[in-house]
């Protein structure tokens, strides 16, 4: 596949045949279109500044399948959650080679991933309002359904807990607690409205980032984002930041450093916020303005990661920033850039 | 493919010729003709009063009832496969959903018809053609090219016109029964009768099968045989025609077809553990009354009028939103009057002037309520001169111009001209041609979808540009040969995309243009006992506009539509019996807006055939029909993940009396 570079400094260029052994390297997961089997994973070497633009396809011969959403990397293993094609895929981070394929049963749409230790891993079941539980290492399934909330979408483990975000798409407002020693729900969090992420933060706490819901009938009626900072030892909400809709528009997806700051996607650009002392603290000025679809952050080089979705129908691009904002690269991946992982 | 190509060649290089005298004009409809594709033929829909399609300014198919009986299948969705430029899109085998494309336009760009009033549904401008049963179908008329001149929105791509049968005036009844693979059964009864100057026709019909068929999923580098799952269906129709002729001078026809089906909704495919408990059930009552009154020799009138009610749910047991489990529930309706009077100044010179009106309303838990209003006015003119010498011989010219109100969005004004001129008598040959503007009109999707519709869309826009040729020569019969160019040029293409909040919105954005050639041709050898019809259809559906300075989107091949589709039938007729074979190929498709050459649905041929016997014992005729489709278990996909149905036998036996 050729490759397109709409370029700024330093444009990556496209590798020759054969990757090898992969040391260090970034991991774009490209959803693609809703049926079409087209979801790709690029991977990004960063030292040689060169792209693969369809590795999982290259190196097994086979596509990724229909609409991969999340990818956690795990000893020297990646699993890549298939959506629509209710598998979760998982490769060699060293070739990249297949070493098997966990099938989510039934149609149950899986959505993000999960993984506790070498012998569990959850997968949160979109519109099955569950978690199906596997073993990353066997693939064999566990527990086929763990019922929490309404169309859970992220799960974080902090303190030995899974904190699964049910959005009900617009509906919900609570996080489940489960407990992965019993595998069942012990405590529900209510927290803003449609909890979509999370992701824990340097201190052991979760940030928790919610959508804020939509009102078909009259726009002036949705109500608005929010950032949410949980304490995962006590099950509590320590504080909580609204998002004013005419500010931040409904948020798009976030990223959460371990050093104690994050992004968010807003209506304008990306906005930073930062988390201290039990308090989030949201920049209202763009940190960069733009209309991001993914974002990452790579702590080691304190970068920034960001994807442009363009029109969704044609590859999108990942454009790094360093910490003043300023654009340092970019290349192109697959159609649909959403979830960004480093191996280091 | 190249077969096939090669052997539309040779007829175009035969040039033994003979003389053959097309059909006259007529200003009635006539009964279709046991042919299959071939000319003369009279086409109704293409003036709103019937013209020999050797006369018209574009290229026309019609699908006689002689054809519509040879073909394969019950529903339209099959009976319209193999028809050039024409493709269907099948969500899957028999019961799925399908719609069409006519020369490389979107589905909402087929206007479709039933006996000459608009039948696209309001909600999404198409028509599902796969549970729309061909009992009850005298014969179907395509229209390929802009007729929005004509008919308003919508026909952008061609106009399909479904003409239903008509009580002939000998009562008779008739029983028929069929069974075939994968729990396919099918049971109609149907009678005829006469009382005073009133004829009526009365039918009834249910298709069901469980749909778990067979087929291959691949997985990439491999592929294992699977069953299909959830894809039973239920198809039931009843109809009821009037018709009152007073007199000569005056028809009268009522008509009713309601049909309701329930289908599961098995999705894509996408894994071997796919499951899917989605169903599909759709309600339709169709009720026509048409009054046509001869006032004079010289002007005629008919007024045509419809009211339609659908009422579509979907239901997923198995996709819960927010704690219930989804269910779409759609309701429509459309009221349509349609007066129109011809006024023949001279036989050779014929006006048109005609007026619709339109009231549509829909209610549904996902759209917002909404009504829209259209009023509108359209002139049309024929003219037609005979020159008393060989070359030319016959010149036809042709202008229409429509106006179109309506109340929620943009009017649109619609004019059209064309010509058709007969070059020569022996061999018989006609040139043609016609330019004009077409629309479509947002649907109510488009406009009023509670979760991102766009109130402020206005219709797409098309200008549509053809030309081609007729011959008629002799060799050892009539084979008749076409030849089709077209282009047609569509702006404000509407198109879903993300807004800044996330969700997603149409917007009038693209420019598209669909060109192509088309090649058909049509023989009938001893006798008419053999015939022989091969069509080739190369069409590029490009989007051109650019939405950024590095769009790869731009000049590329829309996804899903064949640049290349081609079909070749044979039919041997004998006074009882007769075996029909179809041989389609339908070229590979991109699943992606920049082509990506890695994600393509492959090429694939498909046959059918049928045996179709015939046995009179008094006043008693018994018909049986073998069909076999997909003889060679060709492994294909309409859309990616949608598989189609490996072979499949049928048995149909029909008593009449």
């Amino acid at each position: 596949m050729g490759l397109l570079i709409a370029g700024c400094t330093s444009s990556p260029t496209a590798p020759e045949p054969g990757i090898g052994t992969v040391t260090t390297g970034v991991y774009i997961v490209n959803e693609g279109n809703f049926t079409r089997n087209n979801s790709t994973l690029s991977l990004y070497l960063p030292d040689s500044n060169k792209v693969y633009p369809d590795i999982f396809a290259a190196t097994n011969g086979r596509p990724l399948g229909d609409v991969a959403n999340d990818m956690v990397l795990f000893g020297d293993r990646g699993y890549i959650v298939v959506n629509n094609s209710q598998t979760i895929e998982v490769i060699s981070l060293l070739d990249q080679k297949s070493v098997g394929t966990f099938v989510v049963p039934g149609s149950k749409s899986p959505y993000k991933l999960a993984i506790v230790n070498s012998s569990k891993a959850y997968v949160t079941n979109l519109y099955d309002n569950s978690l199906t539980e596997f073993d990353p290492t066997s693939l064999q399934i566990i527990q086929e359904r763990i019922v929490v909330g309404n169309n859970p979408e992220g799960i974080a483990l902090a303190n030995g807990k899974l904190y699964v975000c049910n959005s009900g798409l617009g509906a919900d407002s609570t996080v489940t607690v489960v407990d992965p020693t019993e595998d069942l729900a012990v405590n529900t969090i209510t927290v803003g409205r449609s909890p979509s992420e999370i992701a824990a933060d340097a201190n052991g706490d979760l940030v928790v980032k919610c959508d804020g819901s939509f009102n078909f009938n009259d726009p002036n009626r949705d109500t608005p984002g929010s950032l949410v900072l949980l304490d995962p030892r006590n099950d509590v909400v320590l504080s909580t930041v609204v998002l004013p809709l005419g500010v931040y528009g409904h948020p798009g997806r976030m990223a959460l450093s371990s050093k104690g700051y994050g992004y968010f996607a807003g209506k304008s650009g990306v906005m930073r916020f930062d988390v201290s002392n039990g308090t989030i603290t949201v920049n209202p000025t763009p940190f960069v303005t733009l209309s991001a679809y993914g974002l990452a952050i790579d702590d080691a080089g304190n970068r920034l990661y960001a994807t442009d979705a363009k029109d969704y129908v044609q590859p999108g691009d990942v454009i790094i920033y360093g910490q003043n904002g300023q654009e340092i690269t970019r290349f192109q991946a697959g159609i649909i850039p959403g979830t960004i992982v480093f191996k280091r | 493919m190249k077969r096939i190509a090669l052997l539309t060649l040779v007829f175009l290089t035969v040039s033994r010729a003979q003389v053959s005298e097309p059909a006259s004009d007529s200003t009635v409809a006539a009964t279709g003709h046991a042919r299959e594709f071939s000319l003369p033929e009279i086409v109704v829909s293409a003036t709103r009063w019937g013209i020999d399609a050797r006369h018209l300014p574009s290229s026309a198919t019609v699908l006689s009832s002689v054809d519509l009986q040879k073909g394969s299948g019950t529903t339209l969705a099959s009976a319209l496969e193999g028809v050039p430029s024409l493709f269907v899109k099948s969500y899957g085998g028999p019961g799925a959903v399908s719609t069409t494309s006519i020369r490389g336009m979107g589905a909402e760009h087929t206007l479709v018809l039933i006996d000459g009033q608009r039948y696209n549904n309001i909600r999404d401008g198409q028509v599902d053609f796969g549970i729309f049963l061909l009992n009850g179908v005298d014969r179907v008329e395509i229209l390929r090219g802009g007729y929005s001149s004509l008919y308003g929105s919508d026909a952008l791509g061609g106009v399909i016109n479904i003409v239903t049968k008509r009580p002939d005036g000998r009562g008779h009844v008739s029983a028929e029964a069929s069974a075939g693979s994968y729990g396919m059964n099918g049971q109609a009864l149907g009678a005829e009768f006469g009382l005073g100057d009133v004829g009526f026709r009365l039918a009834a019909r249910r298709e069901s099968g469980k749909g778990d068929f067979e087929f291959r999923f691949h997985n990439g580098t491999g592929s294992m045989l699977l069953r299909r799952s959830n894809g039973d269906f239920s198809i039931n129709q009843l109809q009821a025609f009037a018709d009152y002729s007073p007199s000569d001078d005056l028809k009268i026809n009522l008509s009713n077809i309601y049909s309701s089906s329930d289908r599961g909704s098995p999705g894509a495919v996408l894994s071997p553990s796919t499951t899917s408990r989605a169903r599909l059930s759709d309600d339709d009552l169709l009720s026509q009354l048409s009054v046509e009154w001869a006032i004079d020799p010289s002007l005629l009138l008919k007024v045509g009028s419809s009211y339609d009610y659908e009422a579509r749910t979907y239901s997923d047991p198995g996709l819960n939103i927010a704690g219930d489990a989804l269910e779409s529930r759609y309701n429509s309706r459309t009221l349509l009057v349609t007066p129109h009077l011809r006024y023949v100044i001279a036989p050779a010179a014929k006006l048109t002037l005609g007026a619709e009106l339109g009231h549509s309303i829909i209610w549904s838990n996902e759209v917002n309520d909404a009504v829209r209003d259209q009023r509108s006015v359209f002139l049309s003119t024929e003219h037609l001169f005979d020159i008393p010498h060989n070359f030319p011989y016959q010149i036809s010219l042709f202008s229409s111009l429509r106006y179109d109100d309506f109340s929620d969005v943009v009017g649109e004004v619609s004019p059209k001209v064309g010509f058709n001129i007969g070059l020569l008598r022996s061999p018989n040959l006609h040139i043609r041609s016609s330019f004009g503007r077409s629309f479509h009109a947002p649907t109510f999707y488009d406009l009023y979808w509670k979760s991102g519709g766009n109130p402020k869309l206005h219709a797409e826009r098309s200008t549509s540009f053809d030309a081609g040729l007729l011959l008629t020569v002799d060799v050892l019969g009539p084979l008749d040969l076409e030849l089709n160019y077209f282009d047609i040029d569509t702006r404000d293409r509407i198109v879903w995309t993300p807004r800044a909040d996330g969700l997603w919105s149409p917007k009038n954005l693209q420019r598209v243009k669909s060109a192509g050639l088309e090649v058909i041709a049509g023989w009938r050898l001893l006798s008419d006992r053999l015939q022989l019809h091969a069509s080739y259809t190369h069409s590029k559906a490009k989007k051109v506009s650019r939405d950024g300075p590095n769009d790869l989107t731009a000049d590329k091949q829309l996804i899903y539509l064949p640049l290349e589709s081609a079909s070749f039938s044979a039919s041997l007729h004998f006074p009882r019996w007769s075996l029909n074979v179809v041989h389609s190929y339908t070229g590979f498709r991109y699943v992606t807006e920049t082509n990506d050459p890695h994600f393509i649905l492959p090429a694939f041929q498909k046959t059918d055939l049928n045996l179709l016997c015939t046995i009179l014992a008094g006043s008693v005729s018994v018909r049986t029909k073998l069909e076999i489709l997909n003889v060679f278990n060709s492994d294909y996909q309409v859309f990616p993940g949608f598989p189609m149905p490996l072979r499949t036998y049928a048995l149909n036996l029909k008593l009449e009396y």
